[in-house]
């Protein structure tokens, strides 16, 4: 019975709470609106201003050039360290040195 | 002058048409904004967004709906972006505020919003029902603050949402439901 009571009180509290907005009255605009609206228009209408669609993002646009900075770089770097001669050099010592070792390896069956 | 020669002036660069818009639609606009926002200076600046657009866009308004269906859609989708960047720079400050304690750039809800056109005894219910709205998924906001707070008539609300008149029934169906089960968390204990 309690419980009955409670609930219907609550579904009472929630109807006032859905129905608090109903005759609510309309709020007046601040009086000087207009004149800071003119004033974005003029703004807008200054001939070195870009429209919104127009204007590319500062960070849009650092983000584009360092992608682009990072990737030649590591472009460079892979061709200069396949190109160098040193790079030639150490891959015919390696190989020479690794041929004793195959020779040792040929004999030593056991 | 009607409302459709007016914005063919304001497509032709006439500013005193503007005015003229303004005067007809800048209530309604703020008053719209208010509902979403909460917050009388993001509502200002919601109204000169939209007006700005509206002289910017005149030239693109086919007519195909009614001015103030289109000066409605411009609002609800700047609410709605204004909405959603808000909510990043809430989550960025946050994350800020992890290296940087004592930053003050967290952003406070307006939790105890008044509306000043909600009679004072009915203020204390109107303060916990747009808590509440806050949390409803935009389209069943949107349909919600149309046509309760707005009451639009439902064919308009479904223009300006770009829906089916039953798919506006159903989402103010839906936000009813999910408004009452967040009114239960809601719902002062009175037993203490």
């Amino acid at each position: 019975m309690k419980n009955i009571i409670q609930n219907s009180e609550k579904e009472q509290w929630k109807d006032n709470v859905l129905s608090s907005l109903e005759d609510m009255k309309r709020t007046e605009a601040p009086p000087f609106l207009f004149t800071r609206i003119e004033a974005r228009i003029r703004l807008y209408e200054m001939p070195t201003h870009l429209a919104a669609n127009e204007r590319v993002p500062v960070l849009k646009l650092a983000f584009g050039v360092a992608c682009f900075v990072l990737l030649c770089g590591i472009n460079i770097w892979i061709v200069s360290q396949t190109a160098s001669p040193n790079t030639v050099q150490q891959y015919q010592t390696s190989s020479a040195q690794a041929a004793p070792i195959l020779e040792t390896a040929d004999f030593d069956l056991y | 002058m009607e409302n459709l020669q007016l914005i063919q002036k304001i497509a032709h660069g006439s500013e005193a048409a503007l005015r003229e818009v303004y005067g007809v639609f800048g209530n309604i606009v703020f008053n719209t904004a208010l509902s979403y926002l909460r917050d009388r200076a993001e509502a200002e600046e919601i109204t000169q967004d939209v007006f700005l657009e509206v002289y910017q866009s005149a030239k693109t308004f086919e007519g195909k709906s009614s001015v103030r269906t289109w000066i409605y859609r411009i609002t609800v989708n700047k609410c709605l972006d204004k909405l959603r960047y808000l909510k990043r720079k809430k989550r960025f400050a946050l994350v800020k505020s992890l290296f940087k304690p004592d930053t003050t750039e967290i952003q406070h809800d307006a939790e105890d919003f008044e509306h000043p056109g909600i009679t004072l005894e009915r203020q204390e219910y109107a303060k916990i029902l747009f808590k509440a709205l806050k949390r409803l998924p935009p389209q069943q906001r949107t349909a919600y603050i149309l046509s309760f707070i707005e009451e639009l008539p439902r064919k308009e609300v479904a223009e300006v949402m770009q829906l089916s008149v039953k798919a506006v029934e159903s989402l103010l169906q839906r936000a009813k439901i999910n408004l009452r089960s967040t009114l239960e968390k809601y719902y002062p204990d009175r037993r203490i």
